[in-house]
């Protein structure tokens, strides 16, 4: 009885030993994998901001009920980056720092992504870039890809954006292309870039135009646009203003078609409000009806959010998690530097095609596995153009 | 096209939303002495009932009444409960009405949400000079119509006496029996209802979200500080001016360029007439 006794004694304390080095080996198995999200929360781009949060969630959410990555949920840590320069790089550095993040998707402008791209090469984490543009971004790591190693871009660059707008104009045999936009760094540098990718097919943009974005007075500029009689409208501003712009046309009975970036204008509710009677059409990464991977995701973020997306800012910062997490499944390691090199190399699958990395960690936008998709408005819903051959 | 008539006319429309918004927002100034940096977010308030109004194709009327009847009773409550307790204190009270602006904002956003909304603008009502005339533009006219006979009514009643005695002098208006405080309370809900229905008629030509009422209150400001609040036809002209001075530079060179040379014509203004444009004698304190 007494040896009994001794021997659950014995049990039970060497029990205590070895319940936290269990406990321990379990929770490194299990332990959430830390994903940083910059974006703009709070000030004039959090309507932005939320968007891209929501299509980040729902991917990790996917990711989780699958088993997450390697048996490791994914959890989200998120740094407001307010639209602001300072603060988005202060946010990154915090999730690198106090949080422990090593890999990170944002930030939502192009001049605060510039700056969290600086922390990402002085830290060594992985950086993925799912909106900002800037040709500056993927410039830099052509530059110095040594120091630049782990930062990507999966969204549009605006060489590829102004190919994919070049590649409609044509499609739609106009001459006559005008370009309205906001007069901010990017409609400047897409018209520009635009202008430029036209040139080589002897098109030329017979006007370039900006308004205000904060003070949009639109209607002049229409005039003069009107006077030269354009067969298409390039609308250049993805933000609320392209409304006015739309609706102002239609006020000075301007019957020209519409190609809107994307944006606010491909978003189903907009364009129900406004109700466009001109041909309108709008440039997105992926669209429900253009695949089935598209229409799965459309729909669950419609049960999730109440609304369909609009296939661009609400759709491929999920897309650079889907991506992270297949390269992280791929590489069976935890380390930025190998996911990097994955990345280099091999293609990932994303609701808008399948993604691969040109030399500069751009995305392979514009080719038949990544391509994009312009949707035009059928009176109640958007639906997809038939790819060309 | 007609070039000149749709200048004339997109000039003319943003010139008559200009007024009727500097015409509360000089109210405001004048008789309760204070600015109120939450006038643009009354316009907005109103621009948003007519976005819920298009849900309700029969009701519009019955949403227009609650435009200007819903901020005239949350003026005359803020009038009681903010302005007339602070008003001496200008600091308190920017920072008191500048709160308020937010807090509307935030309210916007929970109730219709953050996505820019827009009002249809529903079939135009006819053609002149080539120039579509949608049902808001003919609101606008009739608005600014109302409140030119508001202003020229309101000085021949007693109640419009009672605000130009207390704009005149305030002890004066106290010694002849006067409830300033009523006076003043009545003269800010007024403001913050006209606001309200300017929005609500110039819904259609506004993109809606729950900012979208600064511009329109540093235009009013403009427009107030420039023509002095004494008077309502020196507004009136100064807004009619400057929507086609803006409109007639925007054609010109171009919509930002436009921007930049009107605030620049305000500092030049106030640098040298500090009563505004429109004030015959510099009043002086001392």
């Amino acid at each position: 009885m007494k040896r009994g006794k001794a021997t659950l004694a014995l049990i039970l304390l060497a029990s205590l030993f070895l319940l936290p080095s269990l406990s321990a080996a379990g929770s490194k198995r299990t332990a959430p994998l830390k994903v940083g999200v910059l974006c703009p929360l709070s000030g004039p781009f959090a309507p932005g901001g939320k968007s891209f949060l929501r299509s980040v969630t729902l991917a990790a959410e996917e990711i989780n009920e699958k088993g997450g990555v390697l048996g490791r949920p994914i959890l989200l840590v998120t740094g407001d980056s307010e639209g602001k320069v300072g603060r988005a790089r202060n946010e990154a550095l915090r999730l690198v720092d106090s949080e422990g993040v090593k890999f990170l998707i944002g930030a939502y402008l192009s001049e605060e992504t510039l700056g969290v791209v600086e922390v990402a090469a002085e830290r060594k984490v992985l950086l993925l870039v799912p909106i900002s543009a800037t040709e500056r971004i993927t410039g830099l790591v052509r530059e110095n890809p040594d120091r630049y190693s782990t930062v990507f871009r999966t969204g549009f660059s605006i060489s590829r954006w102004a190919e994919m707008i070049a590649r409609f104009i044509s499609a739609q045999g106009s001459r006559k292309p005008a370009f309205l936009g906001t007069a901010i760094r990017w409609n400047r540098e897409l018209a520009e870039k635009l202008e430029e990718v036209l040139s080589r097919q002897g098109i030329k943009l017979i006007i370039e135009d900006f308004y205000s974005p904060r003070r949009p007075v639109i209607k002049p500029i229409l005039l003069r646009l009107a006077l030269k009689k354009p067969d298409l409208i390039i609308l250049g501003d993805p933000g609320k203003n392209s409304i006015q712009a739309v609706r102002e046309m239609e006020e000075l009975g301007l019957k020209t078609p519409i190609l809107s970036v994307g944006g606010t204008l491909a978003d189903e509710r907009v364009a129900k409000d406004l109700s466009p009677k001109v041909p309108l059409y709008a440039l997105a990464a992926a669209y429900r009806g253009a695949s089935p991977e598209a229409d799965r995701y459309f729909d669950a973020f419609r049960k999730k959010y109440g609304y369909f997306p609009s296939g661009y800012s609400d759709t491929l910062p999920g897309d650079a998690l889907r991506i992270l997490a297949g390269a992280l499944q791929k590489a069976r390691e935890w380390s930025p530097k190998s996911v990097a090199s994955l990345l280099e190399k091999g293609t990932f699958p994303g609701v808008s095609g399948a993604y691969s990395f040109d030399e500069s960690h751009q995305a392979e936008w514009g080719t038949p596995s990544l391509s994009g998709v312009v949707v035009r408005w059928e009176g109640s819903r958007f639906v997809p153009l038939k790819p060309e051959k | 096209m007609n070039i000149l008539a749709q200048s004339l006319a997109g000039g003319f429309f943003l010139g008559i939303s200009y007024a009727v918004l500097s015409a509360g927002l000089a109210l405001t100034v004048n008789v309760v002495e204070i600015i109120n940096l939450s006038h643009g977010a009354f316009y907005l308030m109103g621009a948003y009932l007519a976005y819920s109004a298009s849900s309700f194709p029969g009701l519009s009327l019955l949403f227009l009444a609650a435009s200007a009847a819903g901020p005239a009773l949350l003026g005359l409550f803020i009038a009681r409960t903010l302005v007339n307790p602070l008003r001496k204190d200008h600091f308190s009270i920017a920072v008191g009405t500048l709160g308020l602006a937010i807090l509307f904002e935030q309210a916007a956003d929970l109730l219709w949400g953050d996505r820019a909304l827009s009002v249809h603008p529903g079939a135009p009502l006819g053609e002149i000079l080539g120039v579509k005339i949608y049902p808001w533009h003919a609101g606008e006219i009739l608005l600014s119509g109302a409140v030119f006979i508001l202003f020229f009514l309101l000085p021949r009643t007693k109640l419009g006496l009672a605000m130009r005695v207390l704009a005149e002098d305030e002890e004066m208006a106290e010694s002849v029996g006067i409830n300033t405080n009523a006076v003043r309370a009545t003269a800010f809900s007024l403001s913050c209802a006209l606001a309200s229905v300017a929005g609500f008629v110039s819904a259609p030509g506004l993109v809606l979200t729950p900012t979208a009422g600064r511009m329109p209150l540093i235009f009013a400001l403009v427009i107030v500080i420039l023509a002095g609040t004494r008077r309502l036809l020196p507004v009136a002209a100064l807004s009619l001016g400057l929507g086609m001075v803006t409109f007639g530079l925007a054609l010109a060179t171009s919509a930002y360029v436009e921007y930049i040379l009107l605030l620049t014509a305000v500092l030049v203004v106030v640098s040298v007439r500090r009563g505004g444009l429109f004030t015959l004698k510099i009043e002086r304190d001392y």
